[in-house]
C-alpha cells in the first residue's frame, strides 16, 4: 500500500511538470495530477479504515529513483520522455497490478471502489497518452523507437525493478507476482505496438530490460 | 585438437574465443539432430544436418568447456532438454522453444558488425537459417499432430517449464565470457528469444499474455 499511495503521488507531481512543459495540454496534465493525488489519498484512507499502515520508508526507496527520472527529463523540457516514462512504463505498473487486485479486494473494506475509480483513470491516462504519441510520431517510427529505447534503458530498469521488488508482498497477499510482472512487461508492450512499434520490437525491448531484473529476482536480491 | 578448416560455405572460425562459442553452440546442435533423430524425424531437415556437420568438423577442446563457468548451467540446460522423451515434448521443447534461443543468439551475432569474424557471422546466418527452418517444420508439425489454442497452451506449460526456468543460470556466465568478447548479452538474447517465442506461440494460437506470464513465472522460478 505503501507504494500505491506514495507512487499516486509521484503520478501527481509528474503529471503537473509535464503540464508546465506543453501549454496547450496544460489544462489537461494539471486535471491527470488531481485525479492522481486523489487516489493517493483515497487509497490512504482505505489504508487506515483497514488498519494497514503505508510503508512510506520503503516506496521512498523505491521511489527515489524515479523521482531522479522525473526531474531531469522535466528540467530538460523532455515532454516525451515523460509521456512514456508515467504514461505508459508507470501506469503498466499501476494497471498490471491494480487490475488483479481487484480479483481479492472484497477482503478489504472499501478497496474495490477506490481501485476500480483508479484503474478507470490510470486506463484513461494512458488512452490519451497512446492518442499524443501516435499523432505525435506518425511516419516517424523510427524516432519513437529510438525514444522507447532511451526512457526503457532506465525506467523499465527503475519501476520493472519495483515491480520486482513487491512480487513476493503481492503473492502474500494472494496476487501472483509473476502475473503482474508479465502483466506489466506484455501490457507495456501492447502500448508500444499501439503507437507504432511492431510486436516483435516491443517484446524484445521490454523483454530485453525486464531479464537481469528477473535474475535478481531468481538469485533473491534487491531489483534495484 | 582440429585445426581450422574451410567448408563448402566459407573460411573456418580461426579465434580461440570464438571457436570455444562454436564448441559451446554445437553441443546443443549435436542433442538437437540427435532428439530429432530419435524422436521427430520431421525436424531432421537437411539445412540443419548440414550445419551440425560442419561445427563437428571444427573439433573442440572440451578442457576449455569444462573449465568455463558456462559448462554448469549449459549442462544443465542440456540435461532438461533430455528428458522430452516423445514427439511432442520434442518438438515443443527442442523444436520451438530451444529453437527460438538458437535464433535469438545466432541473429545477434550474425549481426555483430565488429568484434566477430566475417567467418563467424556467416556461420551464424547459417544457424540462423538451419534453426528458422526447423521452428517453421515444427509449428506445422505441433498444429497437425497437437492441435493449437488453449489444449495446445496447457501441453507447452507443461513440458517447457523446466527448460525456460534454466536459461536464468546462464545469464551471469554469458555476459561474463561473451559479454566483453563479443558484445552478446543474456538480456539482449532473452530479448530477442521472448519477442521470437512468442511470435510462434501466437501463431499456433496460443494467448500472448499466457506465454508471457510461462515465461516470466518460469524465469522467476515461481
Amino acid at each position: 500500500m505503501g507504494l500505491a499511495v506514495f507512487g499516486e503521488k509521484v503520478a501527481a507531481r509528474t503529471y503537473r511538470a509535464m503540464s508546465s512543459l506543453r501549454p496547450e495540454s496544460g489544462a489537461l496534465m494539471r486535471k491527470f495530477a488531481t485525479m492522481e493525488a486523489r487516489h493517493g489519498t483515497t487509497f490512504a484512507a482505505v489504508s487506515r479504515d483497514n488498519g494497514v499502515e503505508p510503508d512510506r520508508d520503503f516506496a521512498n526507496r523505491e521511489l527515489g529513483y524515479l523521482l531522479e527520472q522525473v526531474e531531469e527529463y522535466a528540467a530538460a523540457g523532455d515532454f516525451d520522455a515523460l509521456a512514456v516514462l508515467q504514461g505508459f512504463i508507470v501506469e503498466s505498473l499501476a494497471i498490471a497490478t491494480y487490475e488483479p487486485f481487484l480479483a481479492i479486494a472484497d477482503r478489504y473494506r472499501g478497496a474495490k471502489e477506490v481501485f476500480a475509480g483508479a484503474l478507470a483513470d490510470e486506463r484513461y491516462h494512458v488512452d490519451w497518452i497512446t492518442r499524443y504519441l501516435r499523432l505525435r510520431y506518425f511516419d516517424a517510427v523510427p524516432e519513437l523507437l529510438a525514444l522507447a529505447e532511451r526512457v526503457n534503458a532506465r525506467g523499465v530498469d527503475c519501476v520493472g525493478g519495483t515491480m520486482m521488488n513487491i512480487a513476493r508482498y503481492l503473492d502474500t497477499v494472494g496476487m501472483s507476482g509473476a502475473d503482474c510482472a508479465a502483466g506489466m512487461m506484455d501490457g507495456y508492450a501492447e502500448l508500444l505496438e499501439r503507437v507504432g512499434l511492431d510486436q516483435r520490437s516491443a517484446l524484445r525491448s521490454v523483454a530485453g530490460v525486464f531479464a537481469p531484473l528477473v535474475a535478481k529476482y531468481r538469485r533473491g536480491e534487491r531489483a534495484k | 585438437m582440429a585445426s581450422a578448416q574451410s567448408s563448402d560455405s566459407g573460411p573456418g572460425v580461426v579465434d580461440p574465443d570464438e571457436r570455444f562459442f562454436w564448441a559451446l553452440m554445437r553441443r546443443f546442435e549435436t542433442l538437437a539432430v540427435d532428439r530429432y533423430a530419435a524422436l521427430a524425424p520431421a525436424l531432421l531437415l537437411d539445412e540443419k544436418v548440414r550445419f551440425v556437420e560442419r561445427l563437428a568438423a571444427d573439433g573442440a577442446d572440451p578442457a576449455a568447456l569444462a573449465a568455463s563457468p558456462l559448462e554448469k548451467p549449459s549442462g544443465e540446460l542440456l540435461a532438461r532438454a533430455q528428458q522430452s522423451r516423445d514427439e511432442a515434448a520434442t518438438l515443443l521443447v527442442q523444436g520451438i522453444v530451444l529453437e527460438c534461443l538458437g535464433q535469438a543468439i545466432y541473429r545477434l551475432v550474425a549481426g555483430r558488425t565488429e568484434g566477430v569474424s566475417e567467418a563467424s557471422r556467416q556461420r551464424a546466418a547459417e544457424g540462423l537459417a538451419a534453426s528458422a527452418a526447423v521452428t517453421a517444420a515444427a509449428g506445422a508439425r505441433i498444429a497437425e499432430r497437437l492441435g493449437t489454442g488453449e489444449p495446445l497452451y496447457a501441453r507447452f506449460a507443461d513440458v517447457t517449464y523446466d527448460v525456460v526456468a534454466a536459461l536464468d543460470p546462464l545469464a551471469d556466465p554469458v555476459d561474463c565470457v561473451f559479454g566483453r568478447r563479443f558484445g552478446l548479452r543474456f538480456a539482449d538474447v532473452m530479448g530477442e528469444f521472448t519477442a521470437d517465442l512468442v511470435g510462434v506461440c501466437t501463431g499456433l494460437g496460443m494467448q500472448r499474455r499466457k506465454v508471457v506470464a510461462h515465461l516470466t513465472g518460469a524465469a522467476m522460478g515461481v
